[in-house]
Formats: C-alpha cells, sequence, structure tokens
C-alpha cells in the first residue's frame, strides 16, 4: 500500500475550494442558493444564455480574441526564440531582456497598450508626424474597438516571450549541429527552419497556444481596461450580469461561468494529454 | 540585439518619461512640459502608497506560505511513487492554475461570505493560493526529482535523522526549487486585480486596486508612475532572491 495519504495537502485546496467553487458555480446557475430567483425550471438561466444572441455573440468574440493574440504571440515567440538561439553564445546572457514582459502585470500590460495604440498615444503622434494621418481622428480607434484590437494586442505583448520562453528551453537541448548538416546537404534557411527546426518544437509549441488560449479566453483584467462593452468578452458579460445586475440575475452569470470552464476544460484535457506525452518521452 | 533591447525597454522608457510629463499633448513626440508633479504626489501619499504595497506584499506571502504547504509532501510522492493513474492525479491538481479562475471563484464567493472569509486579508490569500499553487507544486516535483534516494539512504545508513536529512540534505537541494515556485506564485498573486477585488471586496488594500482608476483616468503622468512602482517590487525581489540564493550555494559547496 502505498502512502497516498501524502497527497491529502494539496487536495485541501483543489476538493474544497477549486472543485467545490466549480460545484457551487454549476448549483448557482441552476437557480440554487439564491432567495431571489423563481425560475420554472433548472434550466432557465441556460435557456436565457441560449437564445438571447448577445451571449453567443460574446462567446465568439472571445474565441476570436483567444485565437488570434495566441496565433500571434506563437508565430513571433519562435521567431524571437529561433532568432536568440543562433546568437553567439556569449551573447545570451544579454537576451534576458526578452523576459520583461513575463513579469509586468496584466493592468501594466492593458496600460502600457493603452499609451501606445489611443488615438493621442505614441503610435498615433508618430504617424502624424511621418505624415500619414493628419489629424487625432484620423487615427483609427484601436482602443475599445469592434475589432478587439486593443485586447489581441495587449495579449500578444504578454504572451509572445511566454512562447519564446518555452521555445528556447527546446532548443536549447537541440544540437546546431543538425542545422550544419541540412546546410550541407543544400537546404535553405527557410527550409532549414520549416523541416528541422519547427518539427522539433511541435508539441512544445501546441501545449503553449493551449495554455495562452484558454488563458486569454477566460481572463478578465485587460478585456477590463481595454475592452468594449459591446460585443465584450465572456468575462466582461459574467462581471456585468454578476456585479451589476440584481440578484435574480446571477443565474445568468452562473451558466456562462459553466460554459467557459466547459470550453477550458476541453482544451486542458488536450493540453494535459500532449503535455504527458511530451514527459514520458523526454524522460 | 539592440532591437531587442529596443523593443523591450522602450516601452518602459516611455512610462518613465510619461512620469515626468507635465502637458503631453497630441501630437507631440516630447512633453510639452516637464515637472516633478509624479513624485511631489508620491510624497504626499507615501503613506497610502505603503498600505496598500504592504496589503498587498503581506497577503502574497500568505499565499506563498499556504502553496508551500500544500505542496511540499505531495510533491515528495508524486516525484518518487509511481502507480496507475498518477498523470492523471498530476493534471487534475495543477488544473487550477490552467482554468480560468472566474469559474471557481465567483461560484464560491457566497460561501466565504457566510463564512465570514470574503472581506479580509486571509480570505484574499486563500483564494489567491488557490490557483496559484500548481506552480509551487510544479516547482518541488522536479526540485524533488534532483535528490537521488540512495543519497538519503546512504545518509541514513551514515547515521543521520529525519531532522537532520531535511535540513542538511532535503533544504538545500529544494531551494532552488523552492525560490522559483515562491517567485512565481509571489509574482502571480501580487498583480492579480480581479480575486482580490471579488474577495477582498475594496476592505482589503491592494496595490492594484489603488492602481486600477489611475489607469482609466486621463492623468497618465500619474499613472505611468504607479505602474513604475507596481513594476519595481516585483522585479526587485527576483534580483535579490537570485542573489542570496546564489550567494548561499557558493557557502555550501
Amino acid at each position: 500500500m502505498k502512502p497516498y495519504y501524502k497527497l491529502l495537502p494539496a487536495l485541501l485546496p483543489f476538493v474544497l475550494f477549486f472543485a467545490g467553487g466549480i460545484v457551487l458555480t454549476v448549483l448557482q446557475s441552476l437557480g440554487m442558493m439564491n432567495p431571489l430567483v423563481h425560475y420554472t425550471s433548472m434550466w432557465t438561466a441556460y435557456k436565457i444564455v441560449l437564445t438571447h444572441s448577445h451571449f453567443l455573440v460574446s462567446i465568439l468574440f472571445s474565441f476570436y480574441v483567444a485565437l488570434v493574440s495566441s496565433t500571434i504571440a506563437t508565430v513571433l515567440g519562435t521567431l524571437l526564440a529561433y532568432t536568440m538561439w543562433k546568437l553567439p553564445l556569449r551573447l545570451h546572457a544579454k537576451t534576458v531582456v526578452y523576459k520583461i514582459p513575463l513579469v509586468l502585470p496584466h493592468i501594466a500590460v492593458a496600460f502600457i497598450t493603452m499609451i501606445f495604440l489611443s488615438r493621442s498615444g505614441v503610435f498615433s503622434s508618430l504617424c502624424y508626424h511621418l505624415g500619414i494621418t493628419a489629424t487625432m481622428e484620423a487615427f483609427p480607434n484601436l482602443i475599445f474597438s469592434r475589432y478587439g484590437v486593443g485586447e489581441i494586442i495587449a495579449y500578444s505583448i504578454k504572451e509572445t516571450s511566454f512562447v519564446a520562453l518555452m521555445a528556447v528551453s527546446v532548443l536549447m537541448k537541440f544540437d546546431k549541429r543538425y542545422l550544419q548538416t541540412a546546410r550541407q546537404l543544400g537546404a535553405g534557411e527557410i527550409r532549414i527552419f520549416f523541416s528541422v527546426v519547427l518539427p522539433h518544437l511541435k508539441e512544445t509549441l501546441t501545449t503553449t497556444f493551449l495554455i495562452l488560449f484558454i488563458y486569454s479566453f477566460g481572463a478578465f483584467e485587460i478585456p477590463y481596461i481595454l475592452g468594449n462593452s459591446s460585443p465584450g468578452m465572456l468575462s466582461l458579460q459574467v462581471y456585468d450580469y454578476y456585479f451589476k445586475h440584481d440578484l435574480s440575475q446571477r443565474p445568468v452569470a452562473m451558466a456562462l461561468l459553466v460554459i467557459l470552464f466547459l470550453v477550458s476544460s476541453l482544451l486542458a484535457y488536450l493540453y494535459f494529454k500532449i503535455s504527458n506525452k511530451l514527459d514520458k518521452g523526454g524522460m | 540585439m539592440a532591437g531587442l533591447w529596443f523593443v523591450f525597454l522602450f516601452p518602459l522608457v516611455v512610462l518613465v518619461i510619461y512620469s515626468f510629463a507635465g502637458r503631453w499633448t497630441f501630437p507631440s513626440l516630447i512633453p510639452d512640459t516637464m515637472n516633478f508633479r509624479t513624485l511631489t504626489y508620491f510624497k504626499a501619499n507615501g503613506y497610502k502608497i505603503l498600505t496598500h504595497l504592504g496589503s498587498s506584499f503581506l497577503y502574497s506571502i500568505v499565499a506563498v506560505v499556504l502553496s508551500v504547504f500544500y505542496s511540499l509532501v505531495p510533491a515528495e510522492f508524486l516525484s518518487r511513487a509511481d502507480f496507475k493513474g498518477k498523470k492523471l492525479v498530476e493534471s487534475l491538481l495543477l488544473a487550477p492554475a490552467v482554468l480560468p479562475v472566474m469559474t471557481f471563484s465567483v461560484g464560491i464567493h457566497i460561501i466565504f461570505i457566510r463564512l465570514g472569509l470574503a472581506d479580509t486579508h486571509f480570505g484574499v490569500a486563500l483564494i489567491l493560493s488557490v490557483y496559484s499553487y500548481p506552480y509551487m507544486l510544479r516547482a518541488l516535483i522536479s526540485g524533488y526529482k534532483t535528490i537521488h534516494p540512495d543519497a538519503l539512504v546512504c545518509a541514513r545508513n551514515l547515521g543521520a535523522g529525519f531532522w537532520q536529512i531535511l535540513w542538511e540534505i532535503e533544504i538545500p537541494m529544494l531551494l532552488p526549487a523552492l525560490t522559483a515556485g515562491s517567485s512565481i506564485v509571489f509574482l502571480v498573486a501580487f498583480s492579480d486585480y480581479f480575486l482580490v477585488f471579488l474577495i477582498g471586496g475594496g476592505s482589503v488594500p491592494s496595490y492594484s486596486g489603488y492602481l486600477f482608476p489611475f489607469l482609466n483616468s486621463s492623468d497618465w503622468s500619474l499613472a505611468s508612475g504607479l505602474t513604475l512602482l507596481f513594476i519595481l517590487l516585483p522585479v526587485l525581489l527576483f534580483v535579490v532572491l537570485d542573489l542570496t540564493v546564489n550567494r548561499l550555494y557558493r557557502k555550501w559547496m
């Protein structure tokens, strides 16, 4: 008999607070624990969510922002990692500056994005001086835009460094002589990247992408500072229905959270499946 | 290389310039006037700023301590035992860091209110530890893997007791993992805005909560200065931890 009781300390936060919290979310989405809810059926909150198109639009919008920002971050992060890795060894210590966004809090990243992208911001002024725009209004309204440009860029800034960090750690174990061999066999730089380096990074990039996608799909801070309320990301709708509407509307917020949980769990399942296989292969 | 430094440092440089900008209107590329209004503000509101920073520091440290408490023994077990379903258990225990925090925290809010944990420092530290302990667990699992089981057997054969093994072998060997885990948990807790807002409900002072209204205001100078202060503490902590741990190591080796 193995000492399974040794797992107990970690089960405390996991079972009591995490799993318990999700069970409470589900219960409240069914209209329970709330004296002001008098639904005719347990599923009323879900019916409200599924029959009002603005919720569906919100879910799709979150999906879109998460997809675009994670894709940008994965592409840029990989290129950044590859460029840094190809530098001579003595320069490697100096690349540490790329880690700055990793320690920046999300609300700080959101603020920096605002300074750079808003109509009175840095890029707008630059465009004016370069003769691209004639007035402040000629600069596109990127923050609070309908297309989620502000959110996408803020997430991309934060996440590119994360992708680079993960990719560099894999590349460090990769033998540079593969590149020389490929070059001797006549492969061009682009071909080397796509057929030698990229296949090696595939699993790590997939798992990193999944993590970033789940995060930007469900996080609150960046949309709260940079987002437009319509369509608005899913997390903003939850916030709205939990805090801004009266108590009887709370099951709607909970139903949205259950949907958020289901989508994220599905992706998290994929993540763990791939990363556990990676661990086994690596050992 | 210069490009890399430029891209990553430029935003911070802009924050510094903004902190000292007086009037900076479109489309000027440099501030129209400069002043030390931000520093004057810091001085005048020093007590308030320090209280909020201190409070954030406090609940973040408690979250770190809680995460060590949750993770230490399970990490030892998971790094050494091998059983069916181990991967599943490990994945489940790491899940709170992967899934959106809103999904469990908003649901549990009502219970925190009933138990009197809402609006308390401990409640905030508790909820922060729930989604940040996986970083500690993960770091400690890999930390324990660096300790060869034979080293412990050897120490026991040479007559070392439980405490001696813990103090002279396990803790020094685990220190890098412990430092790494603590730094991440601290950073995650210190940077958080939503959970502190939800569970702290405004009665637990937090620096992120203090900073927030400034970010949404039109006073970008003050917001920049306060943001720099926000970034400063985690960065400083990283540098200090890194230096002290490295020094300790040289002493031991």
